[in-house]
């Protein structure tokens, strides 16, 4: 769901970019899958408060495409978790430029932490 | 015989004046241009860097590229070819040792004067502590922005006190990398002592904190002033970004009046079996939960209980 925008995007800047003259064209993908185990000895909630840091495999994927005048960049982090994101910019230089941006911000409170205070506290 | 001599004698000073007195400068051509592929000849590691960077890009109109490939900044390089690449012959270099904060950004000037976000350059701070382009960007390379490093770690290169507020128990979301310094400051320039993108500090904050914003039956005016009246911006090792421990923010200005109207201490809140509540947890949110404003009816509103 979360990709569908961004596919589209790609896909319209993609084509005109195909086109463009042969000259000075540079292209560059990288794929990483990085595998993690996280092990905290600590506030778990404050690890993780603005991050998704767990057990599993984290995605980076990058594409750049530069045809001279016309450019596209697309980069995403963390694929896949609550705190991915997504950027893509292009343009054509002298032209017009485009940026969008899709950043996750998870902001953990607790953990199932408990409270710090156990039984009724009053008012003096 | 005499005419002979005569004629010799003319034309010596008109050989010197139109070929042998030439300037090396004007015997490269044009202005005393090379062109950048003799300066590629001797300094091809700095050349490959600036093929990948955007000013090397031909199809950019106005690009070094389509002017005079790297003389366009560094200037005219015959007089340099002339003595081998001799130093101090009019070749521009971006080193603090040779040239100033002023000389170096006029050069970037000439072509990116007209950009938008450097409308304020003149009057930036970072203009006034004799910060140039070059401290930032690099002529080179191929990276975002011709950026020298990403950011927060470029700003924070200076920035040192902020790198440590960063760093602490409490703050924004700067070192997870979902938030950066431009998000919040304008570094080229802009209104306000610290370049903020907002109009005032409140406006910045509400941004993001959109439901602090109110309008409110009963606000709370401090929050209404601005919002660093209890919070600092980059980090604190204290809840929420607060600039002290509750309750002590609060009672920075409700010392006397309500309740209590005794100084909190240790003496007062952790005596007796059961410890109060002035200390614990949430403090005065315990039961003030709506601090930043309230809706709620009757006094229950009015003291931001609910």
């Amino acid at each position: 769901m979360l990709f569908k925008p961004f596919l589209l995007a790609m896909i319209f800047t993609l084509v005109p970019l195909w086109s463009a003259s042969a000259q000075e064209r540079t292209a560059i993908g990288e794929f990483s899958a990085l595998p993690m185990q996280v092990d905290v000895k600590g506030s778990r909630a404050k690890f993780n408060e603005y991050r998704d840091l767990r057990d599993g495999v984290s995605g980076n994927i990058g594409l750049r495409y530069d045809a001279g005048k016309d450019y596209f960049d697309f980069r995403a982090g963390d694929v896949g978790r609550r705190d991915q994101k997504y950027e893509l910019e292009g343009g054509s230089r002298g032209n017009f430029k485009f940026h969008l941006d899709y950043d996750e911000i998870p902001h953990n409170f607790t953990a199932g932490d408990s409270p710090s205070v156990r039984g009724k506290p009053f008012i003096r | 015989m005499m005419r002979k001599a005569r004629v010799v004698l003319s034309i010596v000073p008109m050989l010197l004046f139109f070929g042998g007195g030439l300037s090396p400068q004007e015997a490269s051509g044009s202005d005393g241009i090379v062109g950048s592929e003799v300066c590629k000849g001797c300094h091809e590691d700095r050349f490959k860097t600036y093929m990948m960077s955007t000013h090397s890009k031909k199809a950019i109109p106005g690009s070094p590229e389509n002017k005079d490939g790297c003389e366009s900044c560094h200037g005219p390089g015959a007089a340099h070819v002339e003595k081998s690449g001799e130093g101090g012959v009019g070749i521009f270099i971006f080193s603090k040792r040779i040239a100033d904060a002023k000389a170096k950004t006029a050069k970037c000037l000439a072509c990116h004067s007209e950009q938008k976000d450097l409308s304020f350059w003149d009057m930036a701070k970072h203009k006034n502590e004799g910060i140039s382009c070059d401290n930032c960007h690099t002529l080179h390379s191929g990276t975002r922005k011709n950026l020298k490093a990403p950011e927060p770690d470029l700003c924070n290169t200076c920035h040192k006190d902020v790198r440590a507020q960063q760093n602490r128990t409490s703050h924004h979301p700067i070192r997870e990398g979902k938030l950066k310094c431009t998000g919040c400051h304008e570094h080229h320039g802009g209104f306000g002592p610290t370049q903020l993108k907002g109009d005032s500090v409140n406006e910045l904050c509400y941004q993001c904190h959109a439901e602090k914003r109110g309008p409110f039956m009963w606000p709370h005016p401090p929050v209404d002033e601005n919002c660093l009246n209890c919070h600092v911006p980059h980090g604190s090792n204290h809840n929420k970004l607060l600039n002290s421990r509750m309750p002590q923010v609060c009672r920075n200005c409700h010392d006397v009046s309500r309740h209590p109207s005794t100084p909190y201490t240790s003496f007062e809140t952790f005596k007796g079996a059961t410890p109060s509540n002035k200390m614990f947890a949430r403090s005065c949110l315990n039961c003030h939960g709506n601090i930043h404003g309230s809706n709620g009816p009757s006094t229950r509103g009015k003291t931001l209980v609910r």
